[in-house]
């Protein structure tokens, strides 16, 4: 591998590893700044939540035992997850974007499982609303990737095009809003109804390596998208390439940002029916343009 | 002149028909009494029933509140006075039941009228009155509390009570083993209204199948206190009844003791105080609607909500020196005059204060999310509501058109025009609505009252006091009416009886509970607006020396800042 591209792609991961939680500490600034309040101190306010929270005594519920294995296991895949995303721009194939859908996927499960094993009913009630909304979000999530991997592959300059490009980005990024588990459809924590719901036995070293782990996924759902629509797209340098997706990566977060300040709290029945109506829609839309 | 003259007459029509309903039973009725809006009629404890069959069963009579007292040093006995309203008329009509000492037994109206259960599970609690015929149960005091004991006897000070009953901390952290603990007595959870408050949910997946609650885990026994205090230091300790509405306690008890010695207050107190009533009312349902917004997940809504609030209470502190507690109600008018300047500037806060409200409810109605979960949740039929006596904006929603300030004209209502915001589907957003209308009806009353103010004393120079007199005053508060009634005494009241509008509303809400899903528990909860106890205080408990230290939460939270600073 070339000197540049190791470069590249070591930088990437470092921003990968860094942003999240700048970024988080940046929405909460703005989102104080729509409600007219002050908000954190500083932007790199979640960065010291989380070293704070590390600094901690590790308390560990009984029923959490295996939680803190599983944590480190998904922190391992999160590894792998930076690395795949960083070098989609240099080489990407089917393949690999395969085994980074699979690695995702398996983030997710991992995360929704450290939850189920707590016997707290507020976790269990969050984790189950949570599972529900994934299951409908996660097959979205494969097929968007899918479509849209189509949509960039078989891309030319017509109308048809842009139409099946408009629509595979629209639902890319529904499912990576969604799946960043934002207003409406943080239903698994609903702190007024259910305490923080899932995330309600952590503490300490094992809700900053949670919160942390969230973040990134938040990230890398935002990220993904972007990488594939460079690497094939656009065919730029690998750093040139690296740097443009995390700029419309952190624009597109901080937009998702302002959009969750604007809305209010799904129900499960309710965001359920949502999705599966906006994304059958979606689907339908693009398949009938396709064979026009 | 005229028209006074024909409601004199359908009001002496309407008392004399409710009269001739009660004579049925001859012998059993000792004395009828009309004054000042009220018809006392004294009746034999075995017709109490029956004789509450014919008020429940005739249209627009409701049960508002009962006050149990003791009399024995008065006439040997306790005395349970049932008030019952003709909102139409403007009547009260109070039966009052004399239940021997020796024989404290009475027959209960549960089964006649729902909304007298709790009058009188919490009349067996503090004065131990046995209610015959039905399942009779600890609601007000502490499972352990001493037997025989019933702390609104006259036997028994404050003081002796004090002595009595400690809770059991030292003890249980004895047997805890803990060296030096803290206990915050917010009672059983929720971080959803934090109050104490619990609600049992009982649930099929997310679907809410009953609920049940329990409550009255903080106590004050404030009827008590005012007993032993003057009847002007009375209206300060009225007003911490409650954090938010507290003015709403201290003009009802001062308006009891004005009814009870008839004392004129003059205009221009009575338009003050409505003026602060309004402003409150505003206030309180800005603070709720942010509550909702934020139960509903939509917290920009929440904080603008706050932000406006803001302005209303800089405008309190105008008028009244403080931004709440106000303190400037006394028995025969206020303490604090308003002068031009203070109401240009109200004026001019209410116009912003409109604008922006109106903008705020308009996006925040619309956010899909919102209008979602408002709509068919947490539904009351009028039915209920009318079964359970409701009151306050959570009747209203129901479609039950009751208000006190028309019904019962106090302070400066009568001389100003109003709509009454009414809602017939019963359901979470009709009771959103019925508040947003009202912080514009209340906008628009206040302009009329600053503009009307008219010049004069603000208050009384003396008056005196008859004792054994009867008085009740009620006011519309922000979450209903309000009631106290009041039995003079020499120097102090010989009892005083205070009843709040969530007393009267929560029973409903396991009604609205039931179907609902879980996400729309607390909305549901809070859509009565419910206000339990905002004076909770931390124990700590210093086992080496067994005493027991009362601080405020406050103070231990500045105390956990400053460790982390």
């Amino acid at each position: 591998m070339a000197f540049i591209e190791t470069i590249s792609i070591g930088i990437s991961m470092l921003l990968y590893i860094f942003f999240p939680p700048l970024l988080d500490g940046i929405e909460r600034k703005i989102k104080a700044k729509i409600q007219t309040r002050y908000g954190p101190p500083t932007v790199f306010q979640t960065w010291y939540d989380i070293i704070k929270l590390i600094s901690k005594e590790l308390k560990i519920p009984p029923t959490l035992q295996y939680g803190v294995f599983l944590l480190t296991l998904a922190f391992s895949f999160v590894i792998v997850v930076l690395y795949l995303l960083s070098y989609i721009p240099v080489s990407l194939n089917i393949y690999m974007l395969t085994i980074v859908i699979i690695l995702i996927v398996s983030l997710h499960s991992i995360l929704a499982f450290v939850s189920i094993l707590s016997s707290n009913p507020f976790s269990i009630i969050g984790i189950f609303r949570g599972l529900t909304i994934d299951i409908v979000n996660e097959m979205g999530f494969l097929t968007s990737i899918l479509v849209y991997y189509l949509t960039i592959k078989t891309f030319n300059p017509s109308i048809k095009s842009f139409l099946l490009l408009l629509f595979s980005l629209l639902f890319v990024f529904i499912v990576s809003y969604v799946g960043s588990k934002r207003l409406p459809y943080d239903l698994h924590e609903a702190e007024p109804e259910l305490a923080s719901g899932s995330v309600i036995e952590f503490s300490g070293p094992i809700l900053a390596l949670y919160l942390y782990l969230h973040l990134i996924d938040r990230y890398t759902m935002v990220a993904l998208p972007i990488a594939i629509g460079v690497a094939i797209g656009l065919q730029l340098s690998p750093l040139i390439s690296l740097l443009l997706i995390h700029v419309i990566a952190v624009v597109i977060y901080v937009f998702f940002g302002v959009i969750a300040v604007l809305l209010g709290r799904s129900r499960i029945d309710i965001a359920v029916k949502t999705l599966m109506l906006i994304y059958l829609i979606i689907i339908l839309l693009w398949i009938v343009v396709k064979l026009i | 002149m005229s028209s006074a003259i024909a409601n004199s007459i359908q009001l002496l029509m309407e008392v004399s028909s409710i009269i001739s309903k009660v004579i049925e039973f001859n012998e059993k009725v000792f004395g009828i009494e009309q004054r000042n809006g009220i018809v006392r009629i004294k009746i034999h404890r075995d017709v109490l029933p029956y004789v509450a069959q014919k008020l429940a069963t005739t249209k627009g009579i409701y049960m508002r509140t009962m006050m149990a007292s003791d009399e024995r040093d008065l006439e040997g006995v306790y005395r349970l006075y049932y008030l019952f309203g003709i909102d139409r008329e403007h009547i009260n009509i109070v039966l009052e039941v004399a239940v021997p000492q020796e024989d404290p037994k009475v027959p209960t109206i549960v089964d006649i009228i729902k909304a007298a259960d709790w009058y009188e599970l919490e009349a067996h609690d503090m004065l131990g009155i046995e209610f015959i015929d039905r399942r009779l149960y600890r609601l007000v005091l502490p499972e352990d509390w001493p037997e025989k004991v019933y702390p609104l006897r006259k036997e028994y000070s404050v003081q002796d009570l004090m002595k009595l009953y400690r809770p059991k901390a030292v003890e249980y952290a004895k047997e805890i083993g803990a060296e030096n603990i803290v206990v915050i007595p917010i009672g059983p959870y929720h971080p959803a209204l934090h109050e104490p408050e619990f609600f049992e949910v009982y649930v099929s997946g997310e679907r809410v199948i009953d609920a049940k609650y329990v409550g009255f885990m903080v106590h004050r026994g404030i009827e008590k206190l005012g007993e032993n205090m003057k009847y002007d230091q009375v209206p300060f300790l009225a007003e911490r009844i409650c954090g938010i509405c507290g003015f709403v306690h201290s003009t009802s008890y001062c308006q009891a003791v004005e009814s009870a010695l008839n004392t004129d207050v003059p205009e221009r107190a009575q338009f003050i105080r409505s003026i602060i009533l309004e402003i409150e009312r505003i206030h309180s349902h800005l603070l709720w609607f942010g509550v909702a917004l934020h139960l509903l997940g939509y917290d920009t809504g929440f904080m603008h909500s706050w932000r406006i609030r803001e302005q209303v209470m800089v405008l309190a502190e105008l008028l009244t020196g403080s931004r709440k507690t106000y303190g400037i109600n006394v028995v025969g008018g206020v303490r604090r005059d308003i002068d031009n300047d203070k109401i240009r500037k109200a004026i001019e806060v209410l116009k912003n204060v409109e604008d922006e409200f109106k903008k705020l409810v308009e996006i925040s109605i619309n956010i899909p999310q919102v209008i979602a979960r408002l709509k068919g949740t947490g539904v009351l039929p009028l039915g209920e509501a009318i079964a359970l006596s409701l009151v306050g904006p959570t009747a209203r929603g129901s479609g039950l058109d009751r208000d006190v300030r028309r019904d019962y004209p106090y302070a400066a209502y009568r001389y100003i025009s109003f709509r009454v915001p009414t809602y017939s589907e019963g359901d979470n957003l009709a009771r959103t609505l019925v508040r947003v209308d009202e912080v514009f009806e209340s906008i628009n009353m206040l302009y009329q009252l600053l503009d009307k103010v008219p010049s004069g004393e603000i208050r009384v120079e003396s008056w005196t006091v008859e004792p054994y007199r009867l008085g009740v005053g009620s006011v519309e508060a922000p979450r209903g009416e309000v009631i106290h009634v009041l039995l003079t005494g020499r120097y102090s009241p010989y009892r005083w009886r205070v009843r709040a509008p969530t007393y009267q509303n929560l029973p409903a809400v396991s009604i609205m509970l039931k179907g609902v899903d879980l996400a729309d528990v607390p909305l549901t909860i809070a859509s009565i607006d419910p206000c339990f106890s905002c004076t909770d205080r931390a124990i700590v408990i210093d086992i080496g020396r067994s005493v027991i230290k009362t601080i405020p939460i406050e103070f231990l939270s500045l105390k956990g800042s400053k460790a982390i600073r």
